[in-house]
């Protein structure tokens, strides 16, 4: 783990980490802000959502998984702003100039850290949602089916956003794009709203979101102590989509985001 | 082989010809300034070299690796410190220069001590622990200075670097600056500040519209302008015809005119003579006789040795600001 190229991603990683120690705001509100949305949700629609989930599910239990998917899709889809100031700052080109083994390592350390970061906002929501009661029924193959469903997201839309930083000139641009897709990505998920209450058109768009391929899942092995990817967990026009559809879903949005922020690197940091 | 070989540089932006033919060489162990206004091709030239960029055609090679065939190799004999000062400011300066030396690849165990160094080097050990937003503009360019040199670099390459600094700031860079040059490291450095240039220069490139409009040491380049310039006016303020008038008296005392500024009223001559305070009484002398005999009267008259403001005027046609 000594090679130039681990030697150079270890230490932009410690930078980004230093940034966050400096500046917890940015952590904190990236956490406080699922937390709100959890809390507003659960005041506003718990009473009436309790008759549409039936089976005496408690909301709580549903948007739990949603909140957390929430929190790894904002992390990660703002994942390359701090790149975006370090370009407009010029400290970027700091980087281009130093004989770094690879430039990936700029990609990677950023994407190392917004992981770690993520994954601790993410513990909190699942400690505070436990406080409130809501339990984890799906074992130990389940947290690592969750695990993996979270890093699928965050590897995914933080390619996207590295993309993004890496195409737009200046920071306003791009928050303005994260902005403008972040509400309808989130509504048009199943992260606050049952699918199945959806009109059918919209079921359809609805499960071309990757976060919607990402929440249901998760929420099964969430809320269900006998889950099975086979299980049926939505209907679209093809049919009926299971835990194993969505993840294969999930793994083709990774490999074109991958596939799109390669391109934009490479032409970018060539 | 000299360190640092530029053969026909040249790089445009749409219609803009920012570069255009560029050729010098740098040796070993010498400062050399590449002197000019905004726009005149000086950062471009310094992106290309320090890889941000591409020329468009002709070749730099450095230390005998082709940059633009090979730039990840001549990036580890590079040292950069660009116009705009990019400092990580959330960073402490001594977090900064390990951040530095993590990403040249010092080995771990150096690491500390090479920090240590370069912070007692460039006086810096008393604000180490502070964060760099805390610097001042001088400790900032120290710092970064510091860091281009964290790899011990064959060429530091230096965009500007006295740019914004108060007097004091300069002389103590320029004292850093000669100190690097007597240990044997080569730099580039890119400057309008002619004084800059004057002093620190072993050998000056003048840029001009992205060309090269004359290269060599400041002695010779202010040589082969002549001894003596010049400086004559008829009035107080520019007055239609007083330069014509001058270059005429110019033309009959044997002087090259310099490129006239028309919001002056003077314009400036270069001639040959003799050195020393009586080449300057003699040619004093010689230009009152003879604006006398032309009917002339002249309202000033300042004798001088040349100046590279005067080369680059000459060499180039564009007025100068004279600041020193």
């Amino acid at each position: 783990m000594s090679s130039p190229f681990w030697q150079e991603t270890r230490t932009q990683t410690w930078r980004w980490f230093l940034h966050s120690r400096r500046r917890p705001v940015v952590v904190v509100s990236g956490l406080m802000q699922p937390l709100i949305w959890m809390a507003l949700f659960v005041l506003v629609f718990r009473n009436s959502m309790g008759e549409v989930l039936g089976q005496g599910r408690d909301y709580l239990d549903f948007v739990t998984p949603g909140a957390l998917l929430f929190t790894a899709f904002n992390a990660s889809l703002n994942a390359g702003i701090p790149i975006l100031f370090d370009r407009e700052l010029g400290f970027l080109d700091r980087l281009r100039v130093a004989p770094l083994a690879d430039r990936f390592s700029i990609v990677l350390a950023s994407a190392i850290h917004i992981c770690a970061i993520t994954f601790l906002q993410c513990l909190v929501i699942v400690a505070v949602s436990a406080l409130l009661g809501v339990s984890f029924h799906g074992g130990a193959a389940g947290a690592l089916l969750g695990l993996a469903v979270l890093a699928l997201v965050i590897l995914g839309f933080t390619s996207v956003s590295l993309a993004l930083a890496f195409q737009f000139r200046r920071h306003f641009e791009m928050l303005a794009v994260v902005m403008i897709v972040t509400l309808p990505l989130i509504f048009l998920s199943s992260a606050f709203a049952p699918l199945d209450r959806l009109p059918e058109l919209l079921q359809n768009l609805v499960l071309l979101n990757p976060i919607t391929l990402a929440i249901e899942p998760l929420r099964l092995v969430y809320t269900t102590p006998d889950w099975s990817l086979s299980s049926p967990l939505a209907r679209c026009w093809l049919g009926e989509v299971t835990g194993w559809h969505c993840l294969a879903g999930l793994v083709l949005f990774d490999l074109l985001a991958g596939l799109r922020a390669r391109r934009v690197l490479i032409r970018k940091l060539a | 082989m000299s360190l640092l070989r530029i053969r026909d540089a040249s790089k445009r932006y749409g219609e803009i010809l920012a570069l255009d033919r560029v050729s010098f060489d740098l040796e070993s162990g010498e400062i050399l300034a590449l002197l000019g206004p905004n726009g005149s091709g000086k950062s471009t030239l310094m992106r290309c070299l320090v890889t941000l960029e591409r020329l468009d055609s002709g070749s730099i090679t450095l230390a005998e690796v082709e940059v633009q065939a090979d730039p990840a190799a001549a990036r580890g004999h590079l040292g950069y410190a660009g116009q705009d000062m990019a400092l990580d400011k959330v960073l402490t300066g001594r977090e900064f220069l390990r951040f530095q030396a993590g990403i040249v690849h010092l080995p771990r165990t150096e690491i500390a001590g090479r920090v240590d160094e370069m912070l007692r080097r460039f006086e810096l050990e008393d604000a180490a622990d502070r964060l760099c937003e805390g610097y001042s503009g001088g400790m900032r360019r120290r710092l970064d200075l510091a860091a281009s040199l964290m790899h011990r670099p064959r060429l530091v390459v230096l965009d500007e670097p006295s740019a914004g600094l108060d007097w004091e700031a300069r002389r103590r860079l320029w004292q850093t600056l000669e100190e690097l040059r007597r240990e044997g490291t080569s730099l580039l450095l890119a400057t309008h500040d002619f004084e800059e240039a004057d002093l620190l220069a072993d050998r000056v490139v003048l840029m001009s519209r992205g060309r090269v409009a004359g290269q060599g040491t400041p002695a010779e380049l202010r040589r082969e302008l002549g001894d003596w310039i010049l400086v004559l006016a008829l009035h107080e303020h520019p007055t239609p015809g007083d330069h014509e008038q001058l270059a005429a008296l110019g033309e009959a005392l044997g002087g090259r005119p310099l490129p006239p500024d028309p919001h002056r009223p003077e314009l400036s001559l270069a001639v040959q003579g003799e050195g020393g305070d009586e080449g300057a009484r003699t040619w004093s002398g010689r230009v009152h006789d003879l604006a006398r005999e032309q009917g002339l009267s002249l309202f000033s008259l300042t004798v001088r040795r040349p100046t590279l403001q005067d080369v680059y005027r000459s060499a180039t046609g564009e007025p100068v600001e004279v600041e020193s």
